[in-house]
Parts: structure tokens; sequence; C-alpha cells
């Protein structure tokens, strides 16, 4: 009778150890669908970043080369002013000198004709295209995600404890193994080494999951 | 009393406690087989998305970086080198009209133009003696060699996903396999007798399929071409780009030491031997190109054309035809094979290849005029007849018995077949597209009914002034000396409609030189002598350029007359 009755409760606690392992599987797959779905997020918004990104530097460059283009213009006319300028003080005739005159002034106001944002302009004359493009990638930074690169460390982090989550999946079919294979043994001291074998799998695989979710990828 | 006693020990097979047992093992290792399988194919799809995310990552950056680098190298050539050009004629126009300091200053100016970019200022761009800057070295280390690199490393890492998709998707169908194997296995716990073996050994045997085949999967290996290879590729295809032949090969080399395989390398390589007229190398490399799965129109086209200008047409209508097979619509390949057709004496399938050519054509400019809003045609159409057209005077000059100039290639005279036939329908096919092409592009139809007008052939003059300005008489030439700055084409015709659509073409060195091209309404009457002026006449700086013209004329799109003349090089004397 005793020994009918230990038998009896053995089989109800691997039954329950079996449920256990199933209730702890099932968990483990739902974390790690979570977090492969925010893996997947985070590589959206990364993607997403990126095209801001060259979207955002191909405006700024076409609009750099309009606002040059100006500049060019301007530097042209302003040059070809100058030059007539230093003429004009070398000519003696009045006639040609009234020309000159004339042509020196068409030219520096030609010159102006031209906008460009002026601020660009160094004090030796020269455009300050990088900084005409710095400002306006910063200016631009302030409204757009212009930095994918946290996105996909993210993403990358996620999935990888997804993975993991599922790797533990398969430690806690190992478990299962075990508490299976106890069925079909008679010798009780076999029995209770395979419980203590699964129920030491299943204690890992519950550290494991313990451990990705809280500690290795906080 | 009945003594009782225990029954026989039954045997395995009916052993229904020691089925059971097996049965519940078998279950549990199938499962964990299962749960691997399944982390193998998570693992495989994050890797797919990974490969994915990374491919897509570089083909934004390989976009903008061209947006960004086209911008500029569009300032560098059209603005800052425009002006400095612009400048430049200004100078020479103002020292041509006896103003040397005017055309000091603007020298002057153009030197400080040439601050402005890198690619008047950097002198591996730009010699101001020679005047043109090498504007394909600028793009080329400006932006297109990075921008090749970005594009094909998107295109590799988009190869990696494809090989983690297929095997993400190859463990689903494990998984499908070893949930039937569970559903046998399942089975056979619940049936008696000795049937419930054969669903527990079908069980295993599908089970043991599905971890071989996971084991095969699993080992097999996804490969990346290495970004080394990439590098030396992205550098041979701007050394390409830049007329570097010699160079692009060996960087070409370079790739293919690092990867075998790389079919983009070869399809590069082979480019460039066909560049440099090893036509040879260009067919063994377009060859291993297709081989190493690049398959498509460019690869096929290519192929087609080196076989021609070989003498092997069987293989060149061959491989037009596969390109076609695969490109319908690729109206040069059309042609091609139409020419092909026809150098290898099949007369009759030529013309019917040509009209099928040009019902093409048609079809594709009527397409985007019924498109709604309506479209323009691809501008490679009037390229593609181009080519036609000048494939086929090569073939003619080849015929007549004349080398290859630089501008036309055509297979040498002893492999063309029947050439008398091939002369005649050559003539004929040529005037027909050069027709339909100004028919096309001007009234959006193919070419309608007859030339009813004639044209005399054109006679080459210069015009002959008194000293008064007056214009006396025309000194008709078939060649020009160097600085020529006017040729008059002289002609007589007859059978001319006023309001008739006349379109003259004038082609340099074997290409059309658009700057000339005019269309205008016939106001001359029926009959008479016409001349169409070639001129610079007005200009201090302008002359005709040295080399050969061919002009045109279509008057409703009928190819009404055509006509050669040489301005000759300097250092040549006129007859």
């Amino acid at each position: 009778m005793e020994s009918s009755e230990t038998t009896d409760r053995f089989g109800i606690i691997n039954a329950l150890l079996i449920a256990l392992v199933t209730l702890i599987g099932a968990y483990v797959a739902w974390r790690a669908s979570v977090a492969s779905d925010n893996a997947g997020d985070a590589a959206l918004a990364g993607l997403i970043s990126t095209l801001n990104v060259q979207e955002t530097e191909a405006l700024n460059n076409t609009l750099l080369y309009e606002d040059y283009r100006a500049y060019t213009a301007y530097t042209r006319y302003n040059a070809v002013g100058d030059e007539i300028e230093a003429d004009l003080a070398e000519v003696t005739d009045e006639t040609e000198a009234e020309i000159l005159d004339r042509q020196m002034r068409e030219a520096w106001d030609a010159a102006e004709s031209f906008y460009f944002p002026r601020e660009y302009l160094k004090r030796d004359g020269s455009y300050d295209t990088q900084r005409h493009l710095g400002e306006a990638m910063s200016e631009a930074a302030r409204e757009r995600d212009l930095n994918p690169t946290p996105h996909f460390t993210e993403a990358d982090t996620t999935q990888a404890k997804s993975n993991n989550l599922i790797g533990v999946i398969t430690i806690l079919a190992v478990s299962l193994l075990f508490f299976t294979i106890v069925e079909s043994v008679d010798h009780p001291g076999i029995k209770y080494a395979l419980v203590t074998l699964g129920v030491l799998i299943m204690i890992a695989g519950i550290w494991l999951t313990i451990s990705i979710e809280y500690f290795w990828y906080a | 009393m009945t003594e009782t006693t225990s029954p026989k020990t039954s045997s395995l097979f009916d052993n229904e406690e020691r089925f059971k047992q097996i049965a519940g093992i078998l279950i549990a290792l199938v499962t964990i087989l299962t749960a691997i399988v399944g982390y193998l194919q998570n693992d495989a799809g994050s890797l797919d998305d990974r490969a994915n995310r990374q491919a897509q990552e570089y083909a934004f950056q390989a976009m903008g970086q061209r947006i960004s680098g086209a911008a500029q190298a569009g300032y560098a050539r059209g603005d800052a080198y425009r002006t400095w050009s612009e400048l430049n004629t200004l100078a020479l126009a103002a020292e041509n009209g006896g103003d040397p300091m005017a055309a000091e200053r603007y020298r002057a100016v153009a030197e400080r133009m040439t601050q402005l970019s890198p690619l008047l200022s950097d002198k591996a761009y730009f010699d101001p003696a020679s005047g043109e800057p090498n504007v394909a070295k600028y793009e080329a280390d400006t932006y297109l060699i990075e921008v090749t690199a970005l594009a094909e490393r998107s295109a590799a890492w988009f190869a990696v996903k494809q090989a983690w998709d297929e095997k993400a998707n190859t463990y689903v169908v494990h998984l499908t396999i070893l949930a039937v194997a569970l559903f046998l296995l399942g089975l056979a716990t619940t049936i008696s007798g000795r049937a419930r073996w054969i669903f527990m050994v079908a069980g295993v045997v599908i089970a043991l399929i599905a971890m071989v085949w996971t084991v095969n999967v699993y080992l097999t290996p996804v490969e990346r071409i290495s970004d080394p290879a990439i590098d030396a590729y992205a550098q041979g295809v701007g050394l390409a780009y830049q007329g570097e032949a010699e160079q692009a090969i060996k960087a070409f080399d370079e790739a293919l030491a690092k990867e075998p395989g790389y079919a983009n390398a070869l399809f590069g390589r082979g480019g460039t031997h066909y560049d440099l007229g090893n036509y040879k190398a260009a067919l063994a490399d377009f060859e291993a190109a297709q081989k190493a799965g690049r398959d498509d129109a460019s690869v096929g086209w290519n192929l087609a054309w080196l076989y021609y200008l070989q003498g092997d047409f069987a293989r060149s209508i061959q491989a037009n035809r596969r390109t076609l097979d695969q490109n319908p619509d690729l109206l040069e390949a059309r042609f091609d094979l139409a020419l092909a057709l026809l150098v290898s004496g099949q007369i009759d399938q030529a013309k019917e290849s040509y009209e099928q050519a040009l019902s093409l054509a048609a079809a594709q400019v009527a397409k985007a005029e019924a498109a709604d809003p309506p479209q323009e045609p691809p501008a490679s159409l009037w390229w593609s007849f181009d080519e036609a057209v000048a494939s086929l005077d090569g073939l003619l000059d080849r015929i007549d018995g004349f080398d290859d100039s630089w501008w036309s290639e055509t297979p040498p005279l002893d492999k063309i077949n029947q050439p008398d036939q091939v002369y005649t329908a050559a003539q004929e096919i040529l005037a027909q597209i050069k027709g339909n092409s100004v028919a096309l592009e001007y009234t959006g139809r193919p070419l309608t009914g007859a030339l009813t007008a004639q044209v005399d052939p054109f006679t080459f003059a210069e015009a002959q002034y008194d000293e008064d300005g007056e214009f006396v008489s025309y000194i008709p030439a078939g060649s020009f000396p160097a600085g020529t700055d006017e040729v008059l084409i002289v002609f007589d015709y007859k059978g001319m409609q006023d309001g008739q659509d006349v379109v003259w073409k004038v082609y340099y060195n074997g290409e059309e030189d658009v700057a000339w091209r005019t269309v205008e309404d016939w106001s001359l009457g029926v009959d008479g002598t016409a001349e169409f002026p070639l001129s610079y006449a007005y200009s201090n700086v302008y002359t005709l350029a040295s080399g050969e013209y061919l002009v045109e004329m279509y008057v409703d799109s009928h190819l009404a007359q055509r006509g050669y003349f040489v301005i000759e090089e300097e250092s040549e004397v006129s007859e």
C-alpha cells in the first residue's frame, strides 16, 4: 500500500513538473516574440533615420550649390568690375574713361543682383561651403532623427535577446524529455536521478531567462 | 482450486506498456528536434532581416551620395568651368576684336574663377593650357567610386538576405515535416495492434529525413562578396569611366583574384577589354559573367554584338533572340538581330526583323502619346535608331572596301555572306530607318507614303564675295581647309510644295551634332536652286572643326538627299 502511495505521489509531482516546464516555455516564447517584434521596430526606425540622413544631405547639397552658383556669378561680375577699376586708373582718354566707368558700375550692379547668404562669406572673399552645409545639417537634426546608430544597436541587441530566449526553449525541451523518460523507467533510483536532472535543467532555463531578460541585455 | 499462473511474457510488438514508453521517448526527442529547428529558423530569419536592413542602409547611402556628388560635379562642370570657358571666349573675342585690355581683364577674372572648384584648381583635373577639364576623373574621385562601392555592398547584402531567407523558409518546411512526424507518433499511441508500429516507424523515418535535411541546410554556407573585392571593383569602374582602360583592367583583375566568381567584375572587365578592341578577351569575360550568374539583357546584348564583330553570326542571332526572350521591348537588340540576319545572308528574314523593330518603335511612341497625361518616349529610342543606321553605314563602308573608322565597327568582309545583295538591302533599309526616325520624332507616326520631291545631289561650296561684300559665285569643293567658317550646301530641287516639313541633320564624325538640327516649313516654291548654310561667319571665335561632315535633308520625313564633305586638319594641304 505504501509503495503504491509513493508511486502515485511521484507521478503527480512529475506531472506537475511537466506542466510547470510547459508554462515556463510558453512564457519564454512570449517574451522572445515581444523582443523580436521590438527588434523589428527598432530596425525600421533606424532605416527611417538613415533615409532622413541621406535625404537631408542630398537636399542641403542641392541648396548649397544653388547659393554657390549665385556666389559664382557675384564673384565673376565683382571681379570684372575690379579689373575695370584697375584699368581705369591708367586710361587718359576721357571718352574711353567714361565708357569704362559705366561698364565698371554695371558690373558691380550686376554682382549685387545675385542673392546668396552673405554670412557664409569668409574674410578673404571665399565662400564657406563647409559652414553652410554644417549649419543646415545641424538645423535639420533639431527636427528630424538623423542618428540611425542607436536604433540599429537596439535592434541588434533586442534580436540577440530574442534568439537567446528561443535557445532557452530548446533547453526547457531537454528538461521535458527527462520528465517524460521517467514514465518509462521502473527503477526508483533512476527515476529520481532523471527527475533531478530535469529539475536542474529547468532551473538553469529559468536562471537563463531571468538573466537574459533583466541583466544581459539591460 | 485452480492455480493461477502469470501469463507468458508478451513480445515487444505486443507489449502495450513498452510501446507507450518508446512512443513517449520518441515524441520527446522529436519535440527537442523541433525546438532546435525552431531556433535555427528564428536565427535564419533574424539574419535575413539583418542582411535586408544592411542592404537597404547601403542603398540609401548610395542614393544620397549620388545626389550630393552629382550636385557638386554639376556645379563644377556647369557653372565654375562654364564661367571660366565663357570668360576665355570673351577674352578671345575681345582680342580678335582689337581690345587687348578687355581681353586681359577677362583672362584675369577667368583665373579667379579657377579657385571656385577643385575641378579647376587641382592640377590633377585641369590644365588651363588645354582648356578641357578631366570631368570624368573629378566625378569618379568625388562620388562615382564611392557610390559604386555602396551599391555593390547593397547588392551583396541583398544576396545574403536571399540566402538566409531561403534557409529560413526551408526550416519552416522541416518544422512542417516534424509536425507530421509528431502527428504519426501521437496517432500510433491511440491505435492498438501491430499496425501502430507502422505509424511509429513512418513517424521516425520522416523525423530522420527532416533531421538530415536540417543538418544539410545548416551546413550550407552563406557567402558574401568581400569588401576588398568590392572596393577593387569600384576602383575599376571609376578608372574605366575616366578612360583609363589598362588601369581599370588591373583593378578588375584584383577584384577577381579576391572573388573569382564576381560576375559584375567580369562584366566590367569585359566592357573595358571591348573599349580597348580586345574582342576575344571581352567575349571570354562576358561569357564568364553569364556563367557566374549575371544573365541579363546587358550581357546578352554585348555577347551578341561581339559574336557579330567576330563574324560568328549564328551565335549572334542566337544571343539576340535569347536577349529578346528576356526583354521583348529592347529595340537595340531587335535592330542587332536584324543586322546579324542581314550579314548572314538571310535577307528576307532581316527585312522582316527590321519591320518588327520599326513597329516596336512606333508602338512605344504611340503608347507614350496615349498615356494620361501624355508622356515622351524614352530618349534611348532615338539613340537606337542612330546606332542601327551607324551599323548599316559601317557595313556599306566595309563592303565598299573602307577600313574601320573610329566611330563604327563591322565584321570582316570575308565573313559577310552575299555582300552585293547585303549592300542593296542595307541601302534600302537605311533609308527606311532614317525616315521612320524623323517621322516618329516629329509626327509621332510611322513613315507613310513616298517622296514626291526630287532633290539633286548636294554641292558643297564656299561663297565668293566682291570688295563691297556682294555675292559673286560659289566655289565648290569636297574638302575645305582648316579654319573654314562657312560651307554652303547648294542643291537643285523639283516637285516641292510650300508648307512641307523640311528637317536638316548634320553628322560630325559619325555622330549627329544636334546643334545644327534645323526644322522648317518649305517656302521656296516648287522648283529651283537653294542653299543651306553651315555657318560661323558671324563669329570672331568659332570655325568649323576639322573632320567628316554628313548632311541630310528630309522632306515630310522622307530622306531626300545626303552628302559628305570634309574640313581638313591644319597640317593637310587643300586640294
